[in-house]
């Protein structure tokens, strides 16, 4: 490419950061709005993760363990919870400093006790596994019930790391990735 | 209002035309350019409590920009109505002699890969290797092969 036609998209883009630059673009009202958006997507998000837990409750109650009662209430309740923190920010008047500050909190909260949960999880299943496996006396039935333990734990864990680690991972990550493995090939 | 919204309008104000270009370029018509830029707004805001001067503003600035608009299209189906941007100027629909010469770099430009179309946008603010490199999150010497691809591309497009 010429040197020439360089400086010409060069002076493109000044033309452009020029015309930018006498312009007003954002308001304050937009940005308050922008961020009001994202409190009622992370609501929505909450909604969201009440409805699939209250769903699943039941089977989990027939098909595993009654025991995992509290684990399912746990996790509405907090979700329940921060929703309803969340509910009232969005009524008030938008502090953007304020409630980014919030969130982050919330989200802090909320991601350590959903380790919490998940840890819980596993060790009762493990628990439970290793009870049937020693009243079993180890027999061929008492193995496989301590192994489909272990095979949930499996995907309780797996689950939780597509959630917290590239669900939740800044989308920077993700398309550093992306880019990573364009230029490797 | 408090000295950290103070803070974060502040610095959003101060660097509106590096947000908007990068939206801008990566955008086809004026609704998506005011979709992007919200979203991008609601990723530095998202940032800011975590941002604490790490890095330097307009790095920062950039990096998540570019990145918004790079992820913007695999959550397109998802999003909500946005405000509409309070602007004068439409770069898509104006005739005047700028907004044309603006259009043709827009032209150039929409014809590379997203990824090039960052690393070329930054090249031509006059950033450095280093600094591109640092935005991109790729190492300086990928940047000067890319650049070069970039620009055989954009040699190969003026000879069509």
């Amino acid at each position: 490419m010429e040197n020439n036609e360089l400086d010409e998209m060069r002076a493109q883009l000044a033309t452009l950061n020029e015309k930018l630059e006498k312009e007003s673009i954002v308001s304050d009202k937009h940005i308050s709005e922008a961020t009001k958006k994202h409190i009622s997507e992370m609501q929505r998000k909450l909604i969201i993760r009440m409805i699939v837990v209250a769903v699943l409750t039941p089977f989990i109650y027939l098909w595993l363990s009654p025991y995992f009662l509290p684990w399912c209430l746990g996790v509405i309740s907090l979700n329940l919870y921060i929703y309803l923190k969340t509910r009232r920010w969005n009524h008030e008047s938008l502090n953007v400093a304020e409630n980014s500050k919030r969130i982050h909190k919330m989200m802090k909260v909320y991601r350590r006790t959903r380790r919490l949960l998940m840890i819980f999880f596993c060790l009762f299943l493990i628990l439970v596994g290793v009870i049937v496996l020693i009243a079993t006396k180890a027999s061929i039935e008492g193995v496989s019930k301590f192994a489909f333990c272990l095979y949930i734990d499996i995907i309780v864990v797996g689950l939780y790391y597509v959630i917290d680690k590239i669900a939740v991972r800044p989308d920077v990550e993700l398309v550093l990735e992306g880019i990573l493995k364009d230029l490797e090939e | 209002m408090k000295e950290k919204e103070l803070e974060f309008n502040r610095i959003v104000k101060a660097n509106k035309a590096a947000i908007f270009t990068v939206c801008y370029f990566f955008s086809k018509d004026q609704d998506e350019v005011n979709d992007l830029f919200q979203e991008t707004l609601i990723n530095l805001w998202r940032g800011f409590e975590g941002f604490q001067g790490k890095c330097d503003v307009k790095t920062w600035i950039w990096r998540v920009s570019l990145n918004t608009c790079l992820t913007f299209e695999r959550k397109k189906k998802r999003r909500v109505d946005t405000l509409p941007l309070t602007m004068d100027i439409n770069l898509f629909t104006d005739t005047d002699d700028d907004t044309r010469q603006v259009q043709m770099l827009y032209r150039r430009i929409n014809k590379l890969g997203m990824l090039d179309r960052a690393i070329i946008l930054l090249w031509l603010e006059n950033m450095s290797y280093e600094e591109i490199g640092e935005i991109i999150g790729i190492s300086t010497k990928n940047v000067s092969v890319k650049l070069v691809r970039i620009k055989e591309q954009l040699k190969k497009m003026s000879n069509d």
